[in-house]
């Protein structure tokens, strides 16, 4: 239900009137009911409209230009209130358009009736800076999506089949939960098996909400952190693989989108963009708390964003899917010199620890300044036990030199001048995150960093075969090139499957199952790398589900 | 609703006995009746504690720590968890298993598993009272409000339980096994609202914290 409304003292009438005229032409073009509903009295301090209600109301949606001040205007709802406006309002809000929930208390949602219901917006005048404000609209919000199973009745007995069992299998492995036998969705997947349809059996499985908020968000949550463990609470990377997941996006977005995924606007938690997701989880961890479904909730947003100094936000120059997502960065970005970043990166989506790739034989042209050359005295030690690793990590390093994560949110050095504190970043040279160049008398004349280029040293022989690189790989700037390089890589696709694997199948990969890894590579990658269908073949496969 | 409370615990703590009980019988039962495997350091050379993979072979495993609540939730269809029942999981996630291996089983997780799936009974026990007792799911034939809940009911009841959360029927020792448990615990009870009430979740209990309700 929508409607609109219009708010404003006699001040600002030319200007407000300005803008009705537009909103009028608008409504008049693409919406006749907005139309009936749009009221011209401008001086009327106060204004009246209808919703329409059947459930118990939870919180009012609403679309409100100029909300700047606390208490500038008040909501009567059947003439019981006041329900106070713009509990949060500040002059960041002056002549903004804002989206906004207006929370109620439950004796605030008792002045709702079933039916219709009368809605009074007034504008309040005992400070001579009250300027007005504007309701675009207002919608009503009676129920959301929350995390729910089936009340399925079982039948008191009766011969369960094989196949029925073997549908069950398929379910547990996917959905993550068992389910009653008799649950319809068991029966529909006995009779596609039975068809010889094993993929549409396990379609089915994945349809199930818990595929996403159990099993995607568990395979996602392993990878999100430096502990490496599942229990990890909801961040904005495990929201990622869960919308990429279920949306069928090509999964080397995962690296290389420019996009996040977030609660819808339905969604009754904090949502200020700077301040509950990227100077904290709080919007996320809100969606876990109040047990939001996040297979029907979670929507994407095309565009990754950072925090300016000094407060606001502005849309990521090198946005690089999870690789740049607040959880990872937060992982990993902290202290150190970003060699993190690098470590897991590779670890995560290719599947190899950081000694596995070292290599001795690269050049360690790229090796940081902050790295003795003579550990002990010996420079053997350094070719022996240092090189071979810092070579290929401190190559792909310069990638991250303008990132860090200070103060709860990730600072690009682009935006921020030298310091500390929230605001300023701590840099050398400018631009360049100081961490880059640390202690770099150890050894004077090792690579300082001076930008974000950076350089493939991790093709060797052994390591071509071992990555399998495809696409630009060589050299770049930036994250984002860098993680492109790494998803279009064949140890990207072996990796998926291989953490599918673990998740679905509830084991690591056997070794003797080398010829497993590279087909269900291949069909991931002629999916368009779609991990739901990975997911999907990797629980027919008798290797997980036991071969009869 | 104190003494309610008090007696449920009680109740709670008889189940523990008989939770192991079930744990064993289903352990040499049903383990192996669907391909799946698990190597001990007995069959195959186990590394480390490691489980050894087979060729083709299941692998099998229980129920993560993340996943108890919403495993119970959905087998016995209370929709929602309670709040209490979030808070029991909450209490005693710790101690079961995180990734849920096999040989991850441990004396801590069996009662943690028994405190949760307590509750979310209590939970199912609610729903049930609260609906038309021929429309009732898993109760059908149990009087929740005056008092009765004979052998026969007792029988139906466990075939419903079984159905829904070890995803088979009971084999005929599993229904003596759980009968005989059941008569035992509450012999010298009235056959009052209290005790029928008490044996619901008892039995409840009893089967939604067995290995077949948490074995993946």
């Amino acid at each position: 239900m929508t409607l609109e409304a219009i708010v404003s003292d006699r001040s600002n009438l030319v200007f407000r009137s300005q803008q009705w005229v537009l909103c009028l032409l608008f409504a008049f073009l693409f919406s006749e009911s907005a139309l009936a509903q749009l009221s011209l009295n401008a001086t009327t301090p106060e204004q009246t409209t209808t919703v329409q209600v059947t459930d118990t109301v939870l919180f009012l949606k609403m679309s409100v230009f100029d909300a700047d001040y606390d208490g500038e205007g008040h909501l009567f709802v059947n003439d019981q209130g006041p329900i106070v406006l713009f509990s949060n309002g500040n002059s960041n809000n002056n002549d903004a358009d804002l989206e906004m929930n207006l929370n109620l208390s439950n004796t605030q949602r008792g002045y709702f009736r079933q039916g219709s219901n009368t809605l009074r917006f007034t504008f309040e005048t005992p400070e001579t800076f009250f300027d007005g404000y504007r309701i675009n609209s207002v919608s009503a919000v009676e129920s959301i999506e929350t995390k729910a199973y089936e009340d399925v009745t079982p039948r008191d007995s009766g011969e369960i089949s094989d196949t029925r069992l073997r549908a069950l299998e398929i379910y547990k492995r996917l959905a993550g939960v068992t389910t009653p036998i008799d649950n319809p969705i068991l029966v529909e997947m006995e009779q596609h098996l039975s068809r010889g349809n094993p993929k549409a059996a396990a379609r089915l499985a994945t349809q199930e909400s818990s595929f996403y908020n159990l099993v995607v968000r568990d395979f996602a949550a392993r990878m999100s952190t430096r502990e490496v463990t599942i229990n990890e609470n909801f961040n904005d990377f495990i929201a990622t693989f869960i919308g990429v997941t279920r949306d069928d996006v090509d999964a080397r977005q995962l690296l290389t989108g420019n996009f996040i995924y977030r609660g819808s606007g339905d969604t009754n938690v904090p949502s200020d963009l700077e301040q509950d997701l990227l100077r904290s989880n709080n919007h996320y961890l809100a969606l876990q708390n109040e047990n939001y479904d996040f297979a029907s909730v979670l929507t994407r947003t095309d565009s990754q964003y950072l925090r300016l100094p000094n407060g606001g936000v502005t849309t990521h120059p090198d946005a690089a899917g999870v690789i740049t997502s607040r959880a990872f960065m937060g992982a990993h970005a902290v202290d150190g010199t970003n060699r993190r970043l690098v470590e897991f990166t590779f670890n995560q989506f290719t599947c190899f620890e950081m000694e596995e790739w070292g290599d001795a034989t690269a050049t360690d042209i790229r090796v940081g300044p902050d790295i003795d050359r003579f550990p002990g005295g010996e420079g053997a030690n350094y070719q022996s036990t240092c090189k071979a690793c810092h070579s290929v990590m401190d190559g792909f390093r310069g990638a991250f030199a303008r990132y860090d994560f200070s103060d709860n949110f990730v600072k690009y050095g682009a935006y921020y001048t030298n310091g500390g504190g929230a605001d300023r970043m701590r840099q050398s040279p400018a631009g360049i995150a100081e961490k880059m160049n640390r202690n770099s008398d150890t050894f004077p004349t090792g690579f300082r960093t001076t930008d974000d280029t950076w350089v493939n040293n991790a093709r060797g022989p052994a390591n071509i075969q071992r990555f399998g690189w495809r696409g630009v790989h060589n050299s770049g700037a930036g994250v984002r090139q860098m993680a492109s390089a790494v998803a279009n890589s064949r140890a990207f696709s072996r990796c998926m499957v291989k953490r599918v694997y673990r998740e679905i199948c509830r084991r690591p990969i056997a070794s003797f199952e080398v010829a497993l890894v590279e087909n269900m590579a291949n069909s991931f990658e002629s999916s368009d790398y779609n991990l739901r269908e990975l997911f999907e073949d990797m629980a027919l496969r008798p290797e997980c589900l036991g071969a009869r | 609703m104190k003494n309610m409370l008090r007696s449920f615990w009680k109740t709670v703590s008889y189940t523990i006995s008989f939770l192991l009980i079930t744990v064993a019988y289903n352990n040499c039962g049903n383990f192996n009746s669907d391909g799946g495997q698990v190597a001990s350091s007995a069959t195959t050379e186990a590394l480390n504690g490691d489980i050894v993979p087979l060729p083709n072979t299941k692998t099998s495993s229980v129920i993560r720590a993340s996943r108890v609540l919403d495993n119970l939730v959905s087998c016995l269809g209370t929709i929602e968890p309670s709040t209490a029942s979030r808070q029991e999981w909450s209490r005693n996630r710790g101690t079961i298993s995180e990734e849920g291996l096999a040989n991850t089983i441990s004396q801590p997780m069996v009662k943690s598993m028994v405190g949760i799936a307590a509750q979310v009974c209590n939970d199912l026990l609610q729903k049930e009272i609260a609906t038309n007792p021929n429309e009732r799911r898993i109760f059908p034939d149990v009087d929740l409000d005056n008092g009765g809940f004979g052998t026969n009911q007792l029988t139906l009841v466990s075939r419903r339980l079984a159905r829904s959360c070890w995803g088979r029927n009971p084999t005929d020792d599993e229904i003596t096994t759980i009968t005989r448990d059941v008569a035992a615990t509450f012999s010298g009870d009235e056959d009052n609202r209290t005790a029928t009430r008490n044996k619901a979740i008892y039995l409840c209990t009893s089967m939604a914290s067995s290995f077949s309700t948490y074995e993946m």
